[in-house]
């Protein structure tokens, strides 16, 4: 111990004493860990931290894993949740919610929030009580009770100025009159952004089994009872269910898990992953470039260490003084990494916020807190360790008889040479694995900003429309009649050319729903294939210019009265009837209540990209084609009207709202985006992705040339002599250059070569991210190359220029 | 020669250095004991093997061939570890180039050996270190870096840092070479001091009027240790072969 603070005084103060060196080593070490830390801050508050509810650890989330598939599936029928509720032994409270977006009007415009329809028990099962008023009880979710709404936090500040009178006030929510009961306390979005929250409406249970509308369960564990034996019960419940539906028999398994692991989607834990992955690459490089710092420096003290082991210094001493210079220039960087840590984190979480679907609000904080410090030690340790053991090792080993002759420097510098060398062809790899990973991401962007839709989006404005109110929902004539007016209305709109109606845009898609061929069993739904439905209107076709291929499109005699057709495209009528023609086949689907319904195949479109958000993320990539279905045989409650404006295409977003207006006063239009901000959308997480990736290369790239240039530097004072004897044999300029060149082109050739094997091993890890662009895409590794080249070089200009100008009196005067 | 109060005993040391495929006996059939109180000086033309001798002596290097006891123990048979510890506790170095350390103050730079050394106390350090540069009248400049002193007081700081360990045998390699008449006059009088005070010296010099200040004086010739005529005798011979064979030269080139 006294030992130990004997040689921290005499580190620190020897580090001191060169700021520069001990600033650069900090600074490289700082960006190295801070990106490392900063990553695992984000997977902290993103992936493993808990939703912040009293004792969350105790709130479990009840959802299913399918037999066959092994896929997971987090949401369950309401007929389940129902008898969860009912037969459940170690629940304390039990609640279930969907979300979707709710209109809420009153004397102010009506708006859409982001909301959640949920049963009661859902806040009990939270543990968070409201500020005011109370929450949804049990009376409020029988049949025929009076509708009521509880605002969030946020919500009631901005719209009613924290008025405590508004408990109780009538208003109008989704096109019924309600009153609100309560307000809940500041902070509270549930489940993830939700600002308002109403009853479930548990009506809806007249179809079959399999066709009810799915829901999340959530539960609390009761005292003394555990998830383990709610998932038991679960699975009890679900073999009952199937021996008494036989027909309706799902090969689904139960699986409870805590809430904190439903909250965050499992892409952001993948992404996330990958990002881990290559900032580790970052603090690599910076270990290696300090590690050839420390050796360096170590060169220049190796008198000093001589000393030392005369005066009885051991191996072991010696060693652990190199670490212990290793260690504090490592908890220096470190908190110069939590700082960068932290801006890193507060930019990234912001700039989720404002993605499409942001995570949960709760999740969007980035915190240095116990986890993140004990992170930063484990980090310190192994980053001291890969910085500083080798030249820790290698200058403790002492030839102590120098200490004799003059000077006393010698064997050391050429050895440091070889180590320098490996560690700058390790740099010079792993920057070219970043740079790479960086040019494919960016690609992707690329590829997905210019991405062939399928489709004319050329200025293209749309909105979305929620059709809450009763009378739509008991007639769908009403909605056909509603939506034909408005796209009429519309087209005769100044500054519209043309208008359609969708329940779908292309760029915007979520769904996936099964068709089933004559010959396929539609009872057993795990095995059907999957495709897009797509509801439009008659004119859609033209509207985006989708060509026809073979067969027709729907017309005006397709209606409620006539035969069910429908229209395939290319991609899913190869896959089912790959030899023969479409048309005329008939496929069964499932509707949007539930029931099953088999309508015949009329023609044949092309293809139209309708993955959005998760385009390019994993599953995203999967072509699964698209089937339409004539807006007149269908029923909905949410729709997008499409519009070809003649100017740019927000100028008639007014327009497009009065237009609503003019026919239903109660209904917001919301997402007002043209074609080319849904496409926007689409790459914004991939925006994101590149630019982090970018800098993760700049970073390397920037250490990488530094190492370069340090070795350079110093291979060119020790060769001072050398070059001054060829000058004065009269060498050309050219043959210095190479001189010093020679030894760092086959390093960086070396490294190179490596970097860009260790670069197609990374890009397979890295295509999950990836859209359109294969994982050895050879612009992306040949520019990566090619700009790493250049780097290089000029990294090398500086000290090659300082050999040139060596003279041969500078040589000889050297010492 | 040899007798129970000898604190070094060195028989038939012989030493080779290989470098570049050349073989260089530095050191051959060297027979050495030194006593307990002795202050010896060692001196010979350069490249004789002086320094080498005291690296040996100081284990700092291990001999070829022969037998070395420090202190009744057979250094040969001793590990790495073993030898740092020796050199800790029996041994105090001084050298021609003071060899302080440039970023340790002086009282640091003192210290040094004792930190090497377990269970010596931060204040015990401390008391010692200031105990040996009052010994070498440096005291007042305990927070002093090496770059602020001058060459003689540097190397009376070394000598305090030789001191301090309470070594059994203090060695020295020149240790006024880098300094000028009135500081190295110092310097031997200090060592003189030590001397009388009972410490053991072995002293590097080719300087005759510092080498009179020991009580043996030792020639080295060539790798081996001589009297002082024959060393002469040799010296002589060398001269006249040297200014033969430049005159064989000029004759030749002639
Ligand atoms: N580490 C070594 N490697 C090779 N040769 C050495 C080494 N140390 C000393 N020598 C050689 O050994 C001989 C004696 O050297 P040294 O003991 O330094 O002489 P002195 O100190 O008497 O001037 C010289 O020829 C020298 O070149
Ligand atoms: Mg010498």
């Amino acid at each position: 111990m006294q030992a130990l603070l004997f040689d921290l005084r005499h580190t620190l103060r020897s580090l001191l004493n060169q700021p520069f060196f001990t600033l650069t080593t900090v600074v490289m070490l700082g960006m190295g860990l801070g990106l490392v830390l900063f990553m695992f801050g984000a997977i902290q508050s993103l992936v493993l931290q808990s939703p912040p509810y009293p004792n969350a650890d105790q709130i479990a989330h009840f959802g299913l894993r399918n037999s066959v598939t092994g896929e997971r599936n987090i949401r369950v029928g309401v007929n389940t949740y129902l008898d969860i509720a009912e037969s459940q032994q170690s629940l304390a409270h039990i609640g279930a919610f969907y979300s979707g977006t709710i209109n809420l009007s009153d004397q102010q415009r009506p708006t859409r929030f982001e909301g959640s329809n949920v049963t009661h028990g859902v806040f009990e099962t939270l543990g968070i009580n409201p500020v005011l008023g109370r929450v949804i009880n049990e009376q409020d979710m029988q049949v025929g009770a009076p509708a009521v709404a509880v605002l969030g936090y946020d919500l009631w500040q901005q719209r009613y100025g924290g008025d405590a009178s508004v408990i109780g006030r009538p208003v109008r929510v989704n096109s019924r009159n309600a009153t609100i009961i309560g307000v809940m306390p500041e902070g509270f979005r549930f489940p993830e952004r939700e600002d308002i929250w109403i009853p479930m409406n548990l009506d809806v249970l007249d179809g079959t089994r399999n066709s009810a509308p799915t829901v999340e369960v959530i539960g609390r564990i009761a005292a003394g009872k555990s998830s383990a034996q709610a998932e038991t019960e679960f699975q009890a419940l679900l073999e009952r269910v199937n021996q008494q539906y036989p027909q309706a028999r799902r090969a689904d398994t139960a699986v409870v898990k805590p809430l904190a692991e439903n909250m965050v989607s499992e892409i952001y834990a993948r992404v996330l992953n990958i990002m881990l992955a290559a900032v580790s690459l970052v603090l690599l490089v910076a270990c290696a470039n300090v590690a050839g710092l420390l050796s360096a420096r170590a060169a220049t003290k190796q008198r000093e260490r001589t000393i030392r082991s005369v005066m009885g210094a051991t191996r072991w001493r010696l060693f652990w003084e190199g670490l212990l210079e290793a260690g504090v220039i490592t908890c220096l960087a470190a908190a110069v990494g939590l700082v960068i840590a932290k801006l890193c984190g507060n930019w990234f979480m912001s700039a989720l916020a404002s993605t499409e679907h942001p995570p949960p609000s709760w999740a969007l904080h980035f915190h240095i807190d116990a986890y993140l410090i004990g992170i930063t030690i484990v980090a310190v340790a192994l980053t001291t360790l890969l910085s500083g053991f080798v030249p820790a090792w290698r200058s403790s080993k002492i030839p102590e008889n120098q200490i004799m002759r003059e000077g006393g420097h010698g064997a050391i510098s050429s050895g440091l040479g070889r180590l320098g060398k490996c560690l700058i062809a390790i740099e010079i790899a792993l920057s070219l694995v970043l740079l790479v990973s960086a040019g494919l991401v960016i690609r992707t962007v690329i590829q997905i900003e210019n991405i062939d839709t399928g489709a004319d989006v050329h200025r293209t404005l749309t909105g979305r429309l929620a059709l809450m109110d009763q009378h739509y929902r008991s007639d769908a004539r009403v909605t056909t009649q509603f939506l034909e007016r408005l796209q009429e209305d519309l087209s005769n709109a100044p500054g519209i050319a043309m208008a359609t109606v969708t329940d779908t845009l292309p760029m915007t898609n979520v769904r996936r729903g099964w068709v089933a061929t004559a010959n396929m069993d539609i009872e057993d739904e795990d095995h059907l294939p999957m495709s897009v439905p797509i509801v439009v209107a008659d004119n859609y076709f033209n509207f985006f210019r989708i060509p026809l291929v073979s067969g027709r499109v729907f017309s005006q005699h397709d209606d409620a009265e006539s035969e069910l057709v429908m229209v395939v495209s290319q991609d899913l009528a190869q896959r089912l009837w790959p030899q023969e023609s479409a048309e005329g086949k008939t496929l069964t689907i499932k509707t949007g209540s539930g029931a099953t319904e088999t309508r015949t195949v009329i023609g044949v479109v092309g293809e139209v990209e309708y993955d959005g958000q998760d385009l390019g993320f994993g599953s995203g990539n999967v072509r699964v084609g698209a089937y339409y279905l004539p807006l007149t045989q269908s029923k909905g409650q949410f729709w997008s009207v499409a519009i070809h404006t003649l100017n740019e295409p927000h100028t008639v977003a007014s327009v497009l709202r009065d237009v609503v207006a003019r026919q239903d006063s109660d209904m917001p239009v919301y997402w007002i985006r043209s074609m080319d901000d849904w496409i926007e959308i689409a790459s914004f997480r991939h925006q994101l992705l590149a630019t982090i990736f970018i800098g993760f290369g700049i970073v390397a790239l920037c250490l990488t040339a530094s190492g370069l240039y340090a070795l350079l530097s110093y291979t060119v004072t020790r060769k001072t002599r050398e070059i001054g004897v060829h000058r004065a044999m009269g060498a050309p300029t050219w043959v210095i250059v190479r001189n010093i060149t020679k030894d760092s082109l086959l390093q960086v050739a070396v490294g190179s070569f490596v970097g860009l094997g260790l670069s197609m091993l990374f890009a397979q890890l890295l295509s999950y991210v990836l859209f359109d662009v294969s994982p050895f895409d050879p612009v992306s590794f040949l520019l990566a190359v090619l700009f790493f080249a250049l780097v290089c070089l000029t990294a090398s200009i500086v000290p090659a220029f300082k050999a040139v100008r060596i003279t041969p009196m500078q040589a000889l005067r050297y010492e | 020669m040899s007798n129970g109060d000898a604190i070094i005993q060195m028989r038939n040391i012989g030493k080779v250095f290989y470098a570049d495929e050349v073989e260089t006996h530095a050191l051959a059939g060297v027979h050495l004991d030194i006593n307990q109180g002795e202050y010896v000086s060692i001196s010979g033309p350069s490249g004789c093997g002086k320094s080498t001798l005291l690296s040996i002596l100081g284990l700092l290097d291990s001999p070829s061939s022969g037998q070395y006891l420090l202190a009744n123990n057979a250094v040969e048979a001793l590990n790495r570890g073993q030898r740092s510890d020796i050199r800790n506790r029996q041994i105090g170095f001084i050298f021609q180039a003071f060899n302080l350390i440039g970023d340790m103050t002086v009282l640091e730079n003192v210290e040094l050996p004792l930190s090497y050394r377990k269970g010596v106390s931060s204040s015990e350090r401390r008391e010692r270190a200031v105990a040996a540069l009052e010994k070498v009248d440096m005291a007042h400049r305990l927070g002093h870096y090496p770059a602020q002193l001058s060459g003689g007081q540097q190397q009376r700081v070394a000598v305090a840092r030789a001191l301090v360990g309470a070594p059994a045998v203090l060695l020295a390699d020149e240790p006024t070479g880098n300094l000028d008449s009135k500081n190295g006059e110092q310097v031997m009088q200090l060592l003189d001091e030590l001397h009388r005070q009972g410490s053991t010296i072995c002293m590097v010099t080719h300087d005759s009027r510092y080498a009179d200040y020991a009580t043996r004086k030792i020639f080295m010739f060539d790798g081996r240790i001589v009297d002082e005529e024959t060393m002469h005798r040799l010296r002589a011979e060398e001269d006249y072969r040297h200014f033969d064979e430049h005159k064989g030269l000029r004759i030749r080139s002639a």
